[in-house]
């Protein structure tokens, strides 16, 4: 081949390839350029084992579109324990300072402050577009290396509530890092992608709806975030369970078999009830209801995702046979109320050090080993709450002199302290005050001989544990 | 201990014969054993699986009797003995079975078989480094196999037939395949072991079951009945811990380890408390670490126990709140419906009703419905704790599955606990049987989250039953054992 003809063709590509165009002719690049970042960030997380050291740092990078001015919106990905951010612009290396000013685990959202005055005035944000469903398309322009934008096409196949987000299947061009790149319509946002498998050509997409209720929480300066989980409910397909749950001959709902205590819904539904409508929906006997613009969804939608906790959203249920109207109240499930934390996210997770003995408040994320605290693990989700405040375990026993012969116990939740009962982790350091006949005595949930400390030297005891095993300090609370 | 696993295996170490073999003994008295086995379908309980075969060794003990490992010949429809002498082979039959210690006794009722077949005499417990001769049929050829090793460890150990036994067991450092297991392990002419199984993921790690599990076995079966071992039923935590032991009122210079349970429906049920001090065993000294000194030895205190047959009395020193007392305990298996190993040549019971499949909870239910269930927790739990908390109830029932059908569309349970049929807690499985039939309202609620309450209506059922019989091929809707107790 010629090297004109070479020559031609590159050029003729290069006049076909796709530039960041609306569907008006509009020129895109300026504004995209100005309003797709790279984030990057640098995360540390404390040991859950050790939790007087911290892990090793890890970083990663991810995208992010700016909504408001200076405020970059992206998901959580690797900004999880985040200790450092930085951006970068759509067509630069050059990284600028950031800050990390909201975050929502449930809602996957995070919201980046452009530090830098001059990158933040440089910048414009996108306007937050409305919502897409099945079938709709849409286009994402995807950062390249130091370079400026690959266009990707994307379609919409599902749409469906995962906890209080609305999330997207999609099928899309996108290849690997799609992480928070930005789905656009028209110029506008309509999701943020949270998911890609460039194998299969798929994806997830965060909703507009829920980045709207989050930017829109934000804005109003009270963030409230979402509703959380509250009470179980059954299909009602089967005759057997429609009779169990005496529902009338044409009438649907889904049946609530457990609520709990303090959560979502206590107080207006019970166990034995039936859910008829919700927020003026009414539900089949799957639980879906007939949304405007997406069609079937799950009902949870209306409990979860478009509610804030302190909501009262009306719902008729049936009760003993009866049809009667409720005011159902819509719950957060904040850290400070769970009792197995479900993460520990942005948190040094409290521990004390006594005698050897490493303990811990139990997380879903523990590393816990023995069937107790595994099943607490299991439950940690919908396990009622008692009089404890949190699961405070022995993790294991750092060996000493002291502890010869106990030293291989560990992953045993503590039931009591000096014959105290230990609700959680600070009520350990209250019974230490309290020894029992010169002997500081630990009992488990398990089976498991009880741990005993000599009361007199239980200070010696902890200095050298310290010494030896360099733990600065010997305790943490929150 | 599920990395070991009960195969056929040979001990295979280079070198000439240095443990006093008589070779033309041993060819006239170990033979081959050829099986067809066939086990149980723990998951469609009323089929059963396609017989298989499988093999492994065994030797001439006198008598017209052969030992072997009980796993060789467990489940087996047919067993045939070659000798290596003879092209026939020869019909064989099960004697005694023992699955805790995985023997077992053969015969063969032509006495042909027998003609020119020295028996092996048994001898004692090799010494650590002393070198022993395993004996056997292992895959890599048709022929006997004579290889040596060296007794490296002996020790209480996991039986991997049943999975919940220990016993004294010898390990030897040979290399270990697939082919001899019930073949003798030789020193000195006499035979010292039966080798039966070996360890994953190691090397020149094989065991065999030595003279002293032996003798206890053959000494059991001589009333002609095979009682089994008896089961202290204790879990106990040790006393090394000096502020423990203070803590607990132990004298200096005595040594024990605490109870921390007395098992339900064990020998020590009833007699043991928690938080009671064992100090000896019949006059022999606990150590702190929970080991008896035996021959020079410290061994676990379960061997103590291990001499003992089902029926003896032992005698527990015990501190039981500052008071020393001599308790007499008479030795008993452990009675309970719901064991928690390997169960063999037991059908297991089932029920179906509506398309609804009920079995009780076993360790072959477990493992045929998968570890990752959560089934394994009930069962490890049960007589942990649950026991305690549910009292009267031996026997967790499960609702393996539901048969899909017209009359059952929508309904998709698996391996859900029952809690309750018509409010009231099933004992066992045959008293959930009786309460399914008894029941005047057909109501059955379930343990587990979230799980659908389920309700079955007697009329319907009963139009539809045979139908789903019919078409999932179950002959009867039920199997339940007849009541042991």
């Amino acid at each position: 081949m010629k090297r004109s003809t070479i020559l031609t063709l590159a050029a003729l590509a290069a006049a076909l390839l796709p530039g960041p165009r609306a569907a008006a002719g509009e020129d895109l690049a300026p504004k995209l350029r100005g309003a797709l970042l790279r984030v990057y960030s640098t995360s540390q997380s404390w040991q859950v084992a050790s939790p007087w050291n911290k892990s090793n740092p890890t970083s990663g990078v991810q995208r992010g579109v700016m909504v408001r001015p200076g405020l970059v919106l992206t998901p959580i990905g690797s900004l999880a324990n985040c200790i450092m951010v930085e951006v970068s612009e759509a067509n630069s290396a050059r990284r600028y300072p950031a800050s990390l000013v909201h975050v929502d685990y449930a809602a996957n959202l995070a919201l980046v402050k452009v530090a830098d005055e001059s990158l933040s005035t440089r910048l414009a944000p996108l306007p937050v577009g409305e919502p897409i469903t099945i079938d709709d398309e849409f286009e994402i322009w995807q950062l390249g290396g130091a370079e400026l934008l690959e266009r990707a096409t994307g379609r919409v196949q599902a749409v469906y509530p995962s906890g209080p987000r609305l999330e997207l299947t999609i099928k899309t061009t996108l290849g690997d890092n799609g992480d928070g790149q930005a789905a656009l319509k028209d110029g506008q946002v309509v999701g943020l992608v949270t998911r890609t498998n460039p194998g299969r050509q798929e994806g997830t997409l965060l909703s507009i709806e829920t980045i709207r209720h989050f930017l829109a929480d934000f804005d109003s300066g009270d963030y409230r975030g979402f509703g959380s989980f509250g009470f179980h409910t059954h299909q009602l397909l089967r005759d057997d369970l429609k009779a169990w749950y005496s529902v009338p001959e044409g009438r649907h709902g889904v049946g609530v078999s457990r609520v709990l205590p303090g959560r979502t819904g206590d107080g207006a539904v019970a166990a034995g009830d039936v859910i008829l409508s919700l927020a003026g929906y009414e539900l089949d006997d799957e639980g879906m209801f007939v949304h405007e613009k997406h069609g079937r969804l799950h009902h949870s939608y209306l409990l979860y995702g478009t509610t804030h906790p302190g909501d009262l959203i009306p719902a008729k249920i049936l009760r003993k046979g009866e049809e009667i109207e409720v005011k159902l109240p819509i719950r957060g499930w904040p850290y400070e109320e769970q009792r197995i934390p479900m993460d520990l996210m942005d948190r040094r997770p409290p521990f004390l050090v006594a005698g050897g003995l490493v303990i811990l408040e139990l997380s879903r994320r523990s590393p816990a080993g023995g069937s107790t605290l595994r099943q607490y693990q299991a439950r940690a989700m919908w396990d009622p709450p008692d009089d404890r405040k949190r699961i405070v375990y022995l993790s294991r026993v750092l060996a000493d002199l002291s502890n010869k012969g106990l030293d291989e116990l560990g992953n045993f939740a503590i039931l009591t302290v000096n014959g105290e009962r230990i609700r959680q982790l600070p009520d350990v350091i209250e019974a230490l005050k309290k020894p029992m006949g010169g002997f500081h005595v630990f009992t488990f949930e398990d089976l498991a001989p009880p741990f005993v400390i000599k009361a007199s030297e239980l200070e010696t005891i902890d200095k050298r544990i310290a010494d030896r095993y360099k733990i600065p300090e010997l305790f943490f609370l929150e | 201990m599920r990395y070991l696993w009960p195969c056929l295996l040979v001990l295979a170490l280079p070198g000439a014969a240095g443990a006093n073999v008589d070779l033309d003994a041993l060819k006239a008295s170990v033979v081959q054993v050829e099986v067809t086995i066939q086990g149980e379908d723990y998951f469609s309980p009323w089929m059963r699986p396609d017989p298989e075969g499988s093999g492994g060794s065994a030797f001439f003990i006198g008598d017209g009797r052969l030992m072997t490992n009980a796993h060789v010949v467990s489940n087996a429809r047919i067993i045939r003995l070659k000798r290596p002498d003879r092209p026939e082979k020869y019909d064989a039959r099960i004697l005694f079975i023992a699955h805790d210690c995985d023997l077992a006794l053969l015969t063969v009722d032509d006495k042909t078989f027998f003609e020119g077949m020295k028996p092996l005499a048994f001898g004692a417990t090799p010494a650590l480094r002393s070198q022993v001769t395993a004996v056997g049929y292992p895959v890599g050829g048709r022929k006997l196999s004579i290889t040596e090793g060296v007794v490296s460890r002996i020790e209480l150990h996991d039986y991997v037939h049943t999975g919940a036994d220990r016993h004294l067991t010898i390990q030897v450092d040979a290399a270990i395949n697939p082919g001899n297991s019930g073949g003798p392990v030789i020193q000195d002419d006499h035979v010292v072991g039966v080798a039966f199984q070996t360890q994953f993921f190691s090397q020149n790690i094989g065991y065999m079951i030595p003279t002293p599990v032996i003798r206890h076995f053959l000494k059991d079966v001589e009333d002609g009945t095979y009682h089994g071992y008896p089961l202290l039923g204790v879990r106990t935590g040790n006393l090394e811990n000096a502020a423990l032991r203070e803590y607990l009122g132990v004298p200096d210079g005595e040594t024990g380890v605490l109870i921390l349970k007395a098992l339900p429906f064990s020998s020590t049920a009833g007699i043991l408390e928690r938080n009671d001090v064992l100090h000896a065993v019949d006059g022999i000294p606990v150590e702190n670490d929970g080991t008896v000194k035996v021959d020079g030895e410290f061994l676990e205190l379960l061997y103590v126990v291990q001499e003992k047959h089902v029926g003896d009395t032992i005698i527990l020193k015990i501190r039981r709140r500052g008071e020393v007392m001599d308790v007499p305990v008479a030795l008993k298996k452990w009675d309970v419906r719901m064991p928690d190993g390997a169960e063999y040549e037991v059908r297991p019971e089932y029920l179906v009703l509506g398309g609804h499949v009920f079995v009780p909870l076993s360790s072959g239910y477990v493992g045929a419905a998968g570890w990752r269930s959560d089934l394994g927790y009930w069962l490890n739990e049960f007589y942990t704790s649950l026991i305690d908390e549910r009292p009267g109830v031996e026997q967790l029932v499960v609702l393996s599955r539901t048969l899909q059908h017209d009359s059952t569309r929508y309904q998709n349970y698996a391996n859900v606990v029952v809690r309750t049929v018509n409010g009231a807690a099933p004992k066992d499985f045959r008293h959930f049987a009786s309460l399914l039939d008894g029941a005047e309202q057909a109501v059955i609620e379930f343990e587990g989250v979230n799980v659908e309450p389920l309700l079955l209506d007697r009329e319907k059922i009963a139009k539809v039953q045979k139908a789903i019989l019919d078409t999932y091929g179950i002959k009867e809707d039920r199997y339940l054992r007849e009541e042991q107790r």
